[in-house]
């Protein structure tokens, strides 16, 4: 590693560190106060679906992916844990078992002890069944993968799907079989291909970071330090896009200075934007209205 | 016993990760010990396969004895699978002759499928596209398929549409790229909070 990187590295550690901190500091000093958290539509939806699940006796799914434990999809192996256990508790106490699927096999234990925790927290171990976690063949585009799972949400007639972690394209085969079983779908990557099928395939999709947050959002009493992170992230967030900005501000006035035309190029571009965005946001008002009335 | 337990668990986690992160920097002198941890993962990783397998094998069988909706296709996956595992022990133990039949197999079949597959995803692709701005009408759906067009219809690289054809090219190189930047940029932040709060030994998994 560049000597640079790792001084870079260990800075935004420390960074993190105390602002995660504090962040859970501040948390625990307010008490039962709830914070104001950012509204994120999936994390909306989800506790509601999963209650309908439960009533309508139909199991709920959630895939990894390809994300594992000791690759460097570890973290988002451990977010959609984060996500699955509200649910799997939720869903406990349903006479169906929450379908968890994965490709990579280290997640298997995982997604197995994330049930039984979640199990064993509504007092309903006898319920809990080490198959309700269920691997398919391994690889970094699994497309086997995802349309063996696409089958799999047939044959179990579940509510919703969450795929979430680390899912390339193959992503598609997940959503189209949950859309055309009429099943809810909420996607995820940490990949940008995933991601962005995610985004065009989702009823309420789940944006980078916003996976890492879930343990902040589903549970109805957060801890701490779940809470604490999202303000670390926030925190964190917030720095980059400052520090973004002033560079983007720094290298223009560099450029101005050297280049005045170029300014009133930008202001022209700027304007031309500008109204292409408003002139945009009227009409799609204007089409919104038309099929309200309609 | 258990709040022992969890307290021994949290500070084997803090420690093993706190010595694999500082033997990740150059010179680090715990160097070894982290490559030591990292080889054991490869092991841990080899094992988890073979634990795969098993899971695919018993959730096929109960199907099979539960007589569940499309329990043929599980007998024909524990054949396969059965085959397959027979095939490659007779090719490592050199009873097949010179020929590879592990290897013929994965790309006379698996290879083929996952192809077939990718093809396939380009239609669902566009269908979802669709179903998108019919669905849910709103200023980013639009934009996308606004977006979409162009890149498509710029990749064609027309003559007659040359200022087109730039504008196609200007999309993939700025407002795309700076988007995919964007979101890399937040994954990663996600996954260092996410990170260090695992590292600080207050995730609920160790507790319970």
């Amino acid at each position: 590693m560049d000597p640079a990187i790792s001084l870079l590295t260990v800075l935004v550690l420390l960074l993190t560190f105390v602002l995660l901190t504090l962040g859970s500091q501040v948390v625990r000093r307010q008490g039962r106060v709830k914070l104001p958290l950012r509204r994120i539509a999936a994390y909306q939806a989800l506790p509601s679906v999963t209650s309908e699940a439960v009533e309508s006796e139909r199991p709920i799914h959630v895939s990894f992916g390809g994300s594992g434990l000791g690759a460097e999809s570890t973290i988002s192996a451990l977010a959609v844990s984060d996500l699955l256990y509200p649910m799997a508790e939720r869903a406990a106490i349903a006479s169906r078992a929450p379908l968890i699927t994965m490709s990579d096999p280290t997640s298997l234990g995982l997604a197995q002890g994330t049930l039984l925790r979640a199990y064993e927290r509504r007092g309903k171990r006898a319920n809990f069944h080490a198959s309700a976690a269920r691997w398919y063949p391994q690889g970094p585009r699994s497309l086997a993968m995802a349309a063996g799972v696409g089958v799999a949400l047939a044959e179990e007639d579940a509510t919703l799907s969450v795929a979430a972690g680390r899912f390339g394209p193959e992503l598609a085969f997940i959503g189209e079989a949950a859309i055309r079983y009429d099943q809810m779908f909420f996607g995820h990557s940490d990949q940008l291909d995933g991601q962005a099928v995610a985004w065009v395939m989702s009823d309420a999709p789940l944006i980078g970071e916003e996976l890492y947050m879930a343990g902040a959002y589903l549970p109805a009493r957060p801890s701490a330090l779940h809470l604490g992170q999202v303000l670390a992230q926030e925190g964190l967030r917030l720095l980059a896009i400052v520090a973004i900005l002033l560079v983007a501000v720094v290298t223009l006035a560099q450029e101005f200075l050297m280049n005045p035309a170029l300014l009133l190029g930008v202001l022209a571009a700027v304007l031309v934007i500008s109204g292409l965005v408003v002139g945009g946001i009227f009409l799609l008002r204007r089409v919104r209205q038309r099929r309200g009335a309609r | 016993m258990r709040r022992l337990l969890a307290v021994l668990t949290s500070s084997l986690v803090i420690g093993l990760g706190l010595v694999t992160l500082w033997g990740l920097f150059p010179g680090s002198p715990v160097a070894s010990i982290t490559a030591a941890l990292l080889q054991m993962v490869v092991v841990i990783g080899a094992v988890a396969v073979l634990i795969g397998v098993l899971n695919l094998l018993g959730v096929h069988l109960r199907r099979i004895v539960k007589g569940d909706s499309g329990w043929p296709y599980s007998v024909v996956v524990l054949l396969a699978a059965v085959a397959v595992i027979l095939l490659v022990v007779v090719d490592r133990m050199g009873l097949g002759g010179e020929s590879d039949l592990g290897g013929f197999l994965f790309n006379a079949v698996q290879v083929s499928v996952e192809s077939a597959l990718a093809a396939l995803l380009v239609f669902f692709l566009v269908y979802a596209a669709a179903r998108l701005l019919r669905r849910r009408l709103a200023w980013g759906s639009l934009l996308f398929t606004v977006v979409l067009l162009v890149v498509l219809v710029g990749w064609l690289q027309i003559p007659a549409l040359g200022a087109f054809n730039g504008l196609s090219e200007w999309i993939r190189a700025v407002p795309a790229s700076a988007g995919a930047r964007g979101l890399l940029i937040g994954v990663a932040l996600g996954a260092t909070t996410a990170g260090v709060r695992v590292l600080l030994g207050q995730d609920p998994s160790y507790r319970e």
